[in-house]
Order: C-alpha cells, then structure tokens, then sequence
C-alpha cells in the first residue's frame, strides 16, 4: 500500500486503502468515546460506594458486591464498543469502496457514542444504588433487582447502536456514491448521538427510583413501574434517531 | 495484519454469526444484507460454512441452525433431569438440592409476587422458566465443546417475543378496551375534551417494537460480545492466562446478570401491562 498517497486515497486502486483507515478512525472512535463514559460512571459508582462504606462500614460486604455487580453492567456498553473495535479492526474488506468505508466509520461513531451515554446512565444509576444501600442496609434485594432493571432499560439506546453498527459492518455496500456514503455516515452519527441524551436521562430516571426504593422500599414494585414508564418516554428519542438511522441505511 | 480466522474455530463461528445475523425478521432487510462472510477468506474455505440442516418444504427452502438447537435441547434435559431428581422424593427435612432447587424457585415466587400482587402465581413459571433456561445458556461456554445457544440471535428473538406476546394477550385480557385506550396516551386536552392523539399511538407502538428488538439484542450482544473478546484476546495473548479469567467474567458474571436482567424485565414489561394502579 505505499503507492497510495492522500492524492488518490479516494479513486478507485485507494479504494481498500480508504476502506481499512475508515474501519481504524472508527475503532479508535468507538473505544474511545465508550471509555469516557464507562471511566465516568464506573468511577461515580465507587466514589459513591466508599463514602457510602465510610457512613455503614458494617455493610462494607453487601456496598461491596453491590458496586460490583453495577459496574459489570455499566462495562457491557464498553464490552459493545470494545466488539464493534475488534471487528472494525480485525474484520475483512471484502468489497472495498467508499460507501463501504464510511459505514464502517459510522459503525463506530454509533456505537462510541452511544456507548458513551448509556455507561454514565447506569453509572448514575449504580451510584445512587450503593448510597442507598449504605443508608439503609437491609433493602439489598429490592435494591439489586430495581438497579439491575432500571440499568438495562439504560442500556437500550446502546443497544440501537449496536444495532445499526452491526448492520452497518455486515451489510454489503458495493456502489461509490458519495450523497449514499454520507447518509451511511449520516446513520451512523444519528443512531450514536441520539442515544447519548436517552441513556444519561434514564440513568438518571433510575437514579432516582433507586433512592426511592432505598428511602421507602414498601413501594418498590410502584416505584419500578413508574420509572419504567417515565424511562420509555424518555427512551422514545433514541428510538426515533434508530427509525431515521434504518431509513439513511435502506432508504436513500 | 492479523486475521481472525487464523484463529481455530474462528471461521465457523464468524460463519455461523454471519449466517444467524443475515436473516433478520424484516424481509425488506434481508434482502439489503450481503453473505459476505465477515473475517478474510484467504485460505479458509470453511468460512461460512455453518452447521445447518437445509432441507425443502414445497420449493421452499429451509435452514436449521443445528448447533444452537442441540445446545438448547441439552438444556432443556439438563433442567426436565434435575427437577424430576430433585422432586423424586420431597421430605420434611430438604436435602442438598431439595435445598437449592426450594431457594431459587422461593426467590422468584417472592419477586413476582411483590411485583405482581395476586397475580404474580400466575407469571412465576414463565419468569423462573427464562432465567434458569438462560443461565444455563449463558455459562454452558465455559466448558469445552458447549456453546452458548444465546449467542444466536435466533434463540433471543424467540424469547423476546414469547414475552411480547404474553405482555400484550395479558394487557388486553385484564384491560380489556383500556389498553387500547392506553396506547393513545397521553391525550391531547381541549377544554375538558379528551382527544386521542394518534401521533403518540404510533410512538407508542414503535416504542412496543423497539421493547422486543432491545430485549433480544441485550442479551445476544452481551453473549456474542464475550465470545468475540475472549477468541481475540486469546489470539493476542497466545491463550497465555488472561483467556480464563475473561472467560470467567463475561461467561459467569455477565451471563449470569444478564440472565437475571432479561428475566426482570420480562416481569416489568408484564406488570407494566397488567398492573392498574
């Protein structure tokens, strides 16, 4: 690949050129951006968990596993991100050309960003959990069971990303055109940041009704349920980013 | 440049990933999505050759994910073996698994019934049924020569929408006319006039569509994303320790809560639809 210089990256012989640095810039886009989020929540989470420990230091074992069990969920959006890396990074390129390279630009803008937001949700969500359960110590269980809930529910938006990403990666996109290689890149950019504001207000949403079960956990199975709701109306935006993502991929 | 399918059994697995994924439910996305096989096909000829029955029913043809069905048949007699062993004689003073088997099953009666109210007995086989099939599923990985059926999307989306159909018979079985009602929600007030907003009856469907796609693909993207990490690291690490330990984090950390979770939020989703506050 020496002979390929920034002059003719973009005809035809850079074409497997193009495609290979696209697939990197979005590896590196989707780990990266997936990073911040995860560090961001993983982080709130224990800083949350050792003032907690500092307050109730008799429930030091149950503050522990419950943190734990938090920030194996906050990781899986980074698991997400980390997949869709190692398959941009380390996957063929069958049929280079340059609707193909964007996509796979736009399969990791997606799942970076999207990745981004649904970690510090759920980080949010994982913080306020173990807050509480230091509070009051003998919630444990409605406690789990409610963050586990309101964490997955955060999770959803990445799981859009990850979606269009992986339609994106293992759809065939042979044609050169440049107005269809931006909407792919246009799809990817829709599905990633809509999901950022979907997964911190969740999170944040879940935040909340994990406090509540923590305060008041006679009303746990009315708290879940009311956030379930509130979380699905909040969650609606980053269904309409994933709607306008499967038109730019199919549509145009 | 390293490949993938340098890797032993990376090239079925990618196959059968490729083939699982190709076949989504929407026609009009099947046809867009390409057979390329995913990993470099230099050398490798097994590559997307997956382990399938194909076989016609009247000019149709049909193909049988082998692996992820026998995988789940295993299940399926792991669980029927255990429960008929550990029922065989029930005594006053439980045994060992009498124990366990009374723990889990107590568990998850407790959990839909706090969730549930008086109906919760009614969803308790459905909800404890998905969580140990899918445990099982998830962390039968770890032992050589099993593969987890739930890195299959087929085996998700099935499950996400048994409970589908199950949130929404029971919705309008309890509701009755309300739950259509409901699916206009919020309404658009003028003077003290309801009228049902027909915008938000077509968010509130897709969000309903958007319930299912998410419940499979959490599960499938957790599962597959494990396997993947630990072929690539393995590859990197020349199988030298750190495999295991990913293994045992994202095969028995991972897959247990994301069994639980998917198990949970069948339980919201069906209280979301029966519950009347």
């Amino acid at each position: 690949m020496d002979e390929i210089t920034l002059k003719n990256l973009f005809a035809p012989e850079g074409m497997a050129a193009l495609t290979r640095l696209c697939g990197y810039l979005g590896a590196a886009f989707a780990i990266g951006m997936a990073a911040v989020g995860t560090g961001v929540g993983n982080g709130h989470t224990a800083d949350e968990a050792c003032s907690g420990m500092t307050r109730q230091p008799a429930a030091k074992d149950s503050i522990l596993r419950l943190m734990l069990i938090s920030q194996a969920v906050t990781e899986s959006a980074a698991i997400f991100a980390l997949v869709i890396s190692l398959l941009l990074i380390f996957g063929s390129n069958a049929l280079p050309s340059l609707e193909k390279a964007l996509a796979l630009l736009a399969a990791g803008v997606s799942v970076g960003f999207g990745a981004a937001g649904a970690a510090l949700g759920s980080g949010l969500t994982g913080a306020n959990a173990c807050k509480g359960l230091a509070r009051h110590p003998r919630t444990q269980g409605a406690l789990t069971v409610t963050m586990l809930t309101a964490q997955a529910v955060v999770q959803t938006s990445v799981v859009f990303a990850l979606v269009v990403a992986l339609i994106l990666i293992i759809s065939s996109f042979p044609g050169n055109s440049f107005i269809r290689a931006m909407a792919l890149l246009g799809a990817g950019i829709s599905a990633g940041f809509g999901a950022i504001g979907p997964g911190i207000g969740t999170g944040l949403a879940g935040s909340q009704a994990v406090d509540g079960v923590s305060r008041n956990p006679s009303a746990s199975a009315l708290l879940t349920r009311t956030m379930l709701l509130g979380q699905a109306v909040a969650q609606s935006t980053s269904i309409y980013s994933l709607v306008i993502a499967l038109l730019l991929i199919f549509a145009i | 440049m390293i490949q993938l399918s340098s890797l032993p059994g990376m090239g079925e697995f990618a196959g059968r990933w490729v083939e699982a994924l190709s076949r989504p439910p929407l026609p009009s996305l099947s046809r867009s999505l390409s057979r390329i096989p995913l990993v470099a096909a230099e050398g490798l000829e097994g590559i997307g050759t997956v382990p399938q029955w194909v076989f016609s029913v009247a000019g149709v043809e049909v193909r049988i994910n082998v692996l992820p069905l026998v995988m789940a048949w295993l299940i399926m007699a792991f669980w029927v073996i255990l429960a008929w062993w550990g029922t065989r004689r029930l005594k006053e003073r439980p045994g060992p698994l009498q124990t366990v088997l009374e723990l889990l099953v107590g568990a998850f009666d407790d959990l839909c019934r706090d969730t549930l109210g008086r109906r919760g007995r009614k969803y308790m086989p459905l909800v404890t049924t998905l969580f140990l099939f899918i445990v099982v599923a998830n962390v039968i990985g770890v032992f050589p020569g099993l593969e987890e059926p739930t890195k299959d999307m087929n085996t998700t989306l099935a499950f996400a929408l048994v409970v589908f159909v199950v949130v929404h018979t029971s919705g309008i079985y309890y509701k009755r006319s309300r739950y259509f009602v409901e699916l206009f929600e919020p309404m658009i007030e003028i003077g003290g006039l309801k009228i049902p907003n027909l915008f938000m009856f077509v968010l509130n469907v897709v969000g309903e569509m958007g319930k299912v796609i998410s419940h499979a693909f959490r599960l499938f993207g957790n599962i597959l994303g494990g396997s993947i990490i630990v072929l690539v690291i393995s590859m990197l690490t020349r199988n030298f320790a750190l495999p295991i330990f990913l293994k045992a984090f994202l095969g028995l950390g991972i897959g247990i809560i994301q069994a639980f979770v998917f198990a949970m939020l069948a339980l919201t989703y069906i209280a979301v639809a029966i519950v009347e506050d």
